[in-house]
């Protein structure tokens, strides 16, 4: 079993980006891009939920390497709200409904683009949808991952810098 | 018993030693594999709401995994 690398991630963004796959890193893997110091085991994704959308994503995953029944195929094209995947390169959940948010484009409106490559939905809107999901995980992280969002905005980033050139103290 | 205060400072102080490392670094630390049963056991599953999905957790992940 993979776990997800920067170098996965990259993959994951040239296959998509090659495609036009509509996609936006959500949950604590999203909040991981911003920074957050947090462990999780799979990416999630965010992608806009229309048929076009979906055969652009199976293509991208397919490229990547994840092994596609025609029944995964066709849930992805009919737009699931949900679809986790296992047995691929690395562990993805697809959420085309996050709790918490409207739509896909208000989301994408507020995204932020992360080392020039990794599209990621707001803090806000991965702890709007984290606060909306309620499940015990989430109540649990929630607190500290409003501090890192203070944090953030107490020193006037939106975002740890990706490549640190000298030490803080 | 940590005070609110000092669980506070402890946070900065992490997010301080995490604004020290690159990217790269940040993702090879906090993504890990942890065999999670039940929910590790399928090659794929779709659900067509997310009521359905956490439903279909309720109903079938241990509570310890915290998904309900």
């Amino acid at each position: 079993m993979n776990v997800f690398s920067y170098k996965q991630g990259e993959r994951l963004a040239e296959a998509f980006n090659r495609r036009g796959v509509e996609y936006l890193f959500i949950g604590k893997s999203g909040a991981i891009f911003y920074g957050f110091p947090d462990t999780t085991q799979d990416a999630d994704l965010f992608p806009a939920k229309n048929p076009e959308n979906g055969r652009k994503l199976i293509s991208a995953l397919r490229e990547l390497g994840c092994d596609l029944t025609p029944s995964l195929e066709h849930d992805l094209i009919a737009g699931k709200d949900f679809v986790q995947l296992r047995g691929g390169p690395f562990d993805l959940d697809l959420v085309f409904a996050p709790d918490g948010i409207e739509t896909f484009a208000e989301a994408q409106s507020r995204s932020l683009l992360i080392d020039g490559k990794f599209p990621v939905a707001s803090l806000d809107d991965i702890i709007a949808s984290k606060r909306a999901a309620n499940r015990q995980k989430d109540r649990e992280s929630l607190p500290r991952l409003e501090a890192f969002r203070d944090y953030l905005r107490s020193r006037n980033l939106i975002a740890l810098p990706t490549n640190p050139s000298q030490p803080q103290s | 018993m940590k005070s609110e205060f000092n669980q506070l400072k402890e946070w900065e102080q992490e997010f301080d030693a995490a604004a020290k490392r690159s990217l790269r670094e940040r993702m090879e630390y906090s993504f890990i594999y942890t065999y999670k049963p039940v929910l590790d056991d399928a090659q794929f599953r779709s659900f067509n709401t997310m009521a359905e999905y956490k439903e279909w957790c309720r109903k079938n992940l241990p509570e310890y995994l915290g998904y309900w």
